[in-house]
């Protein structure tokens, strides 16, 4: 028991280590937000002396800050959406399926092996395509951002239905429910924690991918926060802590959403790797 | 199971047919159909720009591997990709033991220990871009030491381990997550009646622990080689390749040949074998922990 108590103690105290390599980044960030640049090449690691709120007017009086930061919601809120419609919808008829006939076992593994293939074999010709496609912008980032989800999706949900009994559809039927009913009515519901995992999963993507956006986002009033503080930052690399505030900035929705967040986000990421 | 009445299975056929149709239209046309189009202009001279273009067969893959450019991106990526691989597997194993015991504020801190997950790996980088080209100078001139003052990502031989430092310190939260839940799958009573015969940590460790953790470390693994050989955001934000092409990654070198520098068949092709490099490690990997886990 001693030895065991002398043993948490320890773990305790390289948690703490560790919680201090991932706050310190952190602490230099926010400190540094409200520092002049002559309080920061004073002394990098010390308090501010007072609230020096200028770094952060500077950046909330640009109209683009705005312009990206709604793109930026847009772009992840229309993207969720189409994931919580799409992907259930396709994974429900494989799962119920596959066992019985070759047709879907063949759709399951084609929808699935793309999780092996990685993007960067076909980024150059789907960023021709949408070029000739005309839809060389936002609505084209989605469009990739829906079918890069597939893969992933459609095996996770999948999985997760392979561990749910099939009665109570089977009785809704009897009952002369159609096929359509028994997916938004007792299925959708059934599927809820999983989808809850692939949105965050592919929220936590949209929200800062950058590598698409960078290619199919060329003009400011289409581009994302994630662009906008890579243009910040090459724009104003010699004022670091006017850096340093935009970049709190442009992850500060994410930080606050994860505080209220964080129960549902890790749980939902291990339920998620419980069923893969 | 037999419909009651009408003909319920054509209605149910149609549906079914229905749901799947949006997704498979836009996995297939957008995900499927220009891997097939890069490998046909893999096989060509297209520089990406002009109409006019040739089929030159496979000169493409050779002319890469004779690229010295090509070759130092893999030295590079290869490096890179064991030392993360290897990095990640331990830390997150240990940070999951860690996490998993009944320690004070293990709520806090499998929070905090989530929390750089969500954050973008662009925003991460760019944060330690800073903070390596400017804290660690103001605070080796602070102490004293000298090893301190310069930045570590302008130092060719060094470079590599800032970018891997970071990587890892935001990779490895989702990683330790999936371990944690790997840990919950195994049974108490097992892990007590081992220790109840006189089993040492050690021993547990080995033959109950590591067993039931293969499936998901299997699952990690394959996800770090994708993840550590297509590395593009953290060094676009920390180094930009450099220095001097030091750290110049497989993807960032596709990105620039095919985008920047009108070698875009070329880079398709660097692409495509990269793809299959890929392929090739995860499907050896996973049959190697399949049959670990069936002997195990």
């Amino acid at each position: 028991m001693r030895n065991q108590r002398r043993m948490r103690a320890f773990s305790f105290v390289v948690l703490l280590v560790g919680l201090g390599l991932i706050a310190v980044p952190f602490y230099l960030t926010i400190v540094s937000a409200f520092k002049t640049n002559a309080e920061l090449y004073s002394g990098f690691f010390r308090l501010p002396q007072g609230l020096y709120l200028e770094n952060f007017s500077f950046i909330v009086s640009k109209p683009t800050f705005w312009v990206s930061l709604f793109n930026s919601v847009k772009v992840t809120f229309v993207g969720l959406l189409g994931c919580a419609v799409l992907l259930p919808m396709a994974s429900y008829p494989i799962a119920r399926r596959m066992g019985g006939s070759r047709v879907y076992r063949f759709l399951y593994f084609f929808m699935v092996a793309g999780i092996f293939v990685p993007f960067v074999v076909r980024m150059m010709p789907v960023i021709k395509l949408l070029n000739s496609l005309g839809i060389a912008d936002q609505r084209g980032l989605l469009l990739l951002y829906l079918g890069g989800a597939t893969c992933e999706g459609v095996f996770l949900i999948t999985g997760y239905l392979a561990s749910v009994p099939n009665d109570l559809e089977e009785a809704a039927y009897i009952d002369g429910a159609s096929t359509l009913q028994v997916f938004t009515r007792i299925m959708y519901p059934v599927m809820q924690p999983i989808i809850v995992t692939v949105l965050i999963k592919n929220g936590l993507w949209f929200w800062n991918d950058f590598l698409l956006p960078s290619l199919l986002l060329k003009t400011p009033e289409q581009r994302t926060l994630v662009l906008f503080q890579y243009n910040f930052k090459g724009e104003y690399a010699t004022q670091y802590p006017l850096v340093f505030a935009c970049l709190l900035v442009a992850v500060l929705p994410m930080m606050v959403f994860y505080l209220f967040m964080q129960k549902h986000i890790i749980g939902g990421m291990m339920a998620g790797a419980v069923k893969g | 199971m037999k419909p009651r009445k009408g003909n319920p299975t054509l209605e149910r056929d149609v549906t079914h047919a229905l749901f799947i149709m949006p997704s498979l239209l836009l996995y297939t046309l957008f995900s499927v159909i220009p891997i097939l189009i890069g490998v046909y202009y893999s096989m060509t001279n297209w520089n990406g720009i002009t109409r006019a273009y040739k089929f030159i067969g496979l000169r493409n893959y050779v002319k890469m591997l004779g690229d010295a450019r090509f070759l130092r991106a893999v030295s590079f990526n290869s490096r890179y990709v064991i030392m993360y691989m290897l990095c990640l597997l331990v830390l997150c194993v240990a940070l999951g033991l860690l996490l998993n015991q009944k320690v004070r504020w293990r709520g806090f801190f499998r929070s905090a220990y989530f929390f750089p997950a969500v954050i973008g790996m662009l925003s991460c980088g760019l944060i330690f871009r800073q903070i390596f080209g400017y804290g660690f100078a103001t605070l080796g001139d602070l102490l004293g030491v000298e090893a301190l003052k310069s930045n570590i990502l302008a130092d060719p031989d060094l470079a590599i381990f800032g970018v891997l430092f970071v990587n890892l310190w935001q990779g490895l939260a989702i990683p330790t997550v999936l371990i944690l839940a790997g840990l919950q799958t195994i049974p108490m009573e097992l892990n007590e009646s081992a220790s109840l015969d006189g089993a040492s940590g050690a021993q547990i460790f080995r033959h109950i622990t590591m067993p039931f953790l293969l499936p998901t470390i299997s699952m990690i693994l394959v996800l770090a080689l994708k993840e550590g050989l297509m590395i593009y955001d953290y060094i676009l934000a920390l180094t930009d390749g450099g220095p001097a092409g030091r750290t110049e990654s497989l993807t960032m070198l596709i990105m620039k040949l095919g985008f920047n520098e009108q070698k875009f068949s070329l880079a398709i092709a660097e692409s495509i074998l990269l793809a299959i490099v890929i392929i090739m490690v995860s499907v050896v990997q996973i049959n190697i922990t399949n049959r670990k886990k069936v002997y195990g």
